[in-house]
């Protein structure tokens, strides 16, 4: 069910991707360069913390940057062989409508608030597949059950507001799987709601996952909430990808310092009142990003080599990536702060 | 004033909302908070966790006097402060001070940072001399862990953790024994949290000061408290020392709290037990009859829709719950295993 890493035709391939914003405060890179990928039926968590440049990497695959602002420099985004950003943004949103869907963390926005939920879904039936109103309607409610709304059929006629938040997040799920995406992109699709409510969410996701075979690209910034989901997690920093690989072995051997150190910045619920170790100073602006190493600043083991030289993503173990040049050191435990 | 008259009692409390609303424009009332007790001592912390809606926050506010209760008491030091005259009440509201949850809006934007930490010495005169002022913004802004030439910034110019210690210092201005911290560190990243954590354990050792700390984060509010109070619909379902209340919960809603709680690395302890809560919090405005969790809890007899629980103690904690010792004996029935 899970392909293996880096199986030879994975499904979403993300290679080098710049992207710069043009802000009221000068032109800035809000991605430089992104690399990851997702095999088919795989669940790749990335993690970040705010800034990091997590939502405009997955917006940049599903052509959903702001035209005006955002510019692609460089890179190449390739779904299912097919190179994204050679085509023109009308052919990736018919795949973004079909082949990828997407759930956003605020379920109130990505709804319209005076259609009723039933024919949001169904509007996605008819105009993709073209049946009848009446399958159509009956395709929503079918929807809306497999996501778990108890009595769909009446709630259906609703409108979003009539909604709890967490029942709204199930209606935003049952419209995105709704045409059987192979795969689905979650930002952050739990971190307004409630930690039952959450648990609730992540379950559903992961039923929903193993019953259709899909691909996920699960976003967030709590690395508890993908831990029993996740199957890979690339965790970023600054606008890049600077670790990936299996989720436990990122999670227990982590080659960057930057992953490291957000490890150690988790209270441990077996340790309660030990003092944390948590990563000093804060992430760089994307104005001002420091030359060589983007962490060098904040990095407990950073030499001279790294004020000067940006270090590249490449292989410390197999299927385990990091952009560091001591990972072995940090992998082992070496000179590094927090190390267990 | 000696350490043990440094004392927050709050005696059932009730804070209440006028709603207006239905067919007759009937004024009704909401009960955001309902006979709820807890005490505050220096030097110590009290967890408050509960999901939103729980009236949490409205608790906070009435403590710190930004709500009036309309019924219980509140004393400190052994004077009673809801119905203190405003001369006493000034004087005693200087020893209980508030950290607010969003560091963005609770700043004045259009105010320097040295005007916001001064803004309680401006009220209160002759808390500190005028020509100690800048000295004393200094030593606060080092107190936590800001560099003295951030004083002439505004909130604008400042990340989100340093926005969180100038209300830090802006509530040590007025020298509290007790601060009430709402929700302190759940805007903040990763890293940045475990900053803010670990200042506040500084400050406390430091200062000998007592916390009143509310957060929906398990993890967090366990890391920091030696007490914890579960509150559940304006009441608290269970308080108690922290290893306990966290080791052997009695309370379903505390195991299923305590089992939805992410864990970065769920294989690294033993397995833990599942809880799935079914639907969401019911609307403060209508709780249900007898035990306000009844709704969603797997354990519920007839009993539990006629008599609500009162706090009682069993094992080491109080908890409201007329089958405590059964959802605390080992092997007892799941509270409930549904997901959906």
């Amino acid at each position: 069910m899970v392909a293996p890493p880096h199986a030879p035709h994975p499904l979403l391939t993300v290679d080098d991707l710049v992207v710069s914003f043009d802000g009221p405060l000068g032109t800035y890179r809000a991605l430089n360069g992104v690399s990851f990928q997702v095999g088919a039926g795989e669940t790749l968590a990335i993690l970040g913390e705010s800034g990091s440049g997590k939502s405009v990497t997955v917006r940049a695959v599903m052509a959903l940057l702001p035209r005006h602002s955002a510019t692609i420099e460089r890179g190449t985004i390739r779904y299912d062989g097919e190179e994204l950003s050679a085509l023109p943004v009308r052919r990736t949103r018919e795949l973004s409508a079909t082949e990828m869907a997407m759930v956003f963390q605020d379920s109130l926005t990505a709804l319209n608030p005076v259609v009723r939920v039933g024919q949001q879904i169904a509007e996605l039936f008819r105009v993709r597949q073209r049946t009848s109103r009446r399958e159509a309607w009956r395709r929503a409610v079918a929807g809306l059950e497999r996501v778990g709304i108890p009595n769909a059929a009446r709630r259906a006629h609703d409108y979003p507001h009539q909604f709890s938040g967490g029942m709204r997040q199930r209606v935003v799920i049952a419209m995105a799987l709704a045409l059987r995406p192979r795969l689905l992109i979650a930002d952050e699709p739990t971190t307004a709601l409630d930690v039952t409510v959450q648990a609730q969410i992540m379950d559903l996701l992961r039923e929903l996952r193993e019953a259709d075979g899909m691909a996920m690209i699960l976003i967030t910034h709590d690395l508890g909430v993908v831990a029993d989901v996740a199957d890979r997690v690339a965790v970023m920093y600054a606008g890049t990808v600077v670790e990936s690989g299996p989720l436990r072995t990122v999670y227990d051997a982590p080659a960057h310092p930057y992953t490291r150190g957000l490890m150690a910045s988790v209270p441990a619920p077996d340790r309660p009142g030990e003092r944390l170790t948590p990563i000093e100073g804060m992430p760089p602006s994307p104005l001002a990003t420091p030359a060589g190493c983007p962490f060098h600043p904040r990095c407990p083991v950073a030499r001279a080599a790294c004020r000067t030289d940006r270090p590249v993503l490449r292989v410390v173990a197999t299927g385990h990536e990091a952009a560091c040049h001591y990972a072995e050191e940090v992998m082992a435990g070496v000179d590094v702060r927090g190390a267990a | 004033m000696s350490t043990s008259e440094a004392r927050l009692e709050v005696r059932q409390l009730r804070v209440s909302y006028p709603v207006r609303g239905g067919l007759l424009r009937r004024a009704a009332e909401v009960h955001a908070v309902e006979r709820l007790s807890l005490t505050v001592t220096a030097g110590r912390t009290l967890g408050l966790v509960g999901e939103s809606g729980c009236g949490k926050s409205t608790l906070a506010r009435a403590i710190v006097g930004l709500r009036r209760p309309t019924g219980g008491e509140i004393w400190y030091a052994g004077e009673r402060v809801d119905d203190a005259d405003a001369a006493r009440r000034r004087r005693l509201t200087t020893q209980i001070q508030m950290v607010y949850q969003d560091p963005y809006s609770s700043l004045n934007p259009r105010k320097k940072v040295s005007f916001i930490v001064t803004e309680g010495w401006r009220v209160h005169r002759g808390q500190v001399p005028r020509d100690q002022w800048t000295d004393r913004t200094a030593e606060l802004l080092a107190r936590v862990g800001l560099a003295a030439e951030l004083a002439d910034r505004y909130p604008h110019q400042l990340s989100g953790g340093q926005r969180q210690r100038v209300g830090i210092a802006r509530a040590l201005a007025m020298s509290p024994r007790i601060l009430v911290c709402d929700e302190p560190v759940s805007a903040l990243d990763v890293s940045v949290q475990a900053q803010t954590l670990n200042l506040l354990a500084d400050l406390r050792a430091e200062l000998g000061l007592g916390y009143l700390f509310i957060a929906h984060d398990l993890s967090v509010v366990r890391h920091i408290s030696d007490d914890l109070a579960v509150m559940y619909l304006g009441r608290i379902v269970e308080t108690g020392p922290a290893a306990t209340v966290y080791g052997a919960p009695a309370h379903p809603y505390t195991r299923a709290l305590i089992s939805a709680a992410p864990v970065p690395r769920p294989w690294a302890s033993p397995p833990a037990e599942r809880i799935l809560l079914t639907g969401e919090v019911p609307s403060p405005a209508s709780p249900p009859s007898g035990c306000r969790f009844r709704t969603r809890c797997g354990l519920a007899q007839p009993r539990c829709a006629e008599v609500e629980p009162e706090l009682r103690t069993v094992a080491g904690r109080e908890v409201a719950c007329h089958y405590a010792e059964s959802s605390l004996a080992d092997g007892g029935p799941p509270v409930t295993a549904v997901t959906r």
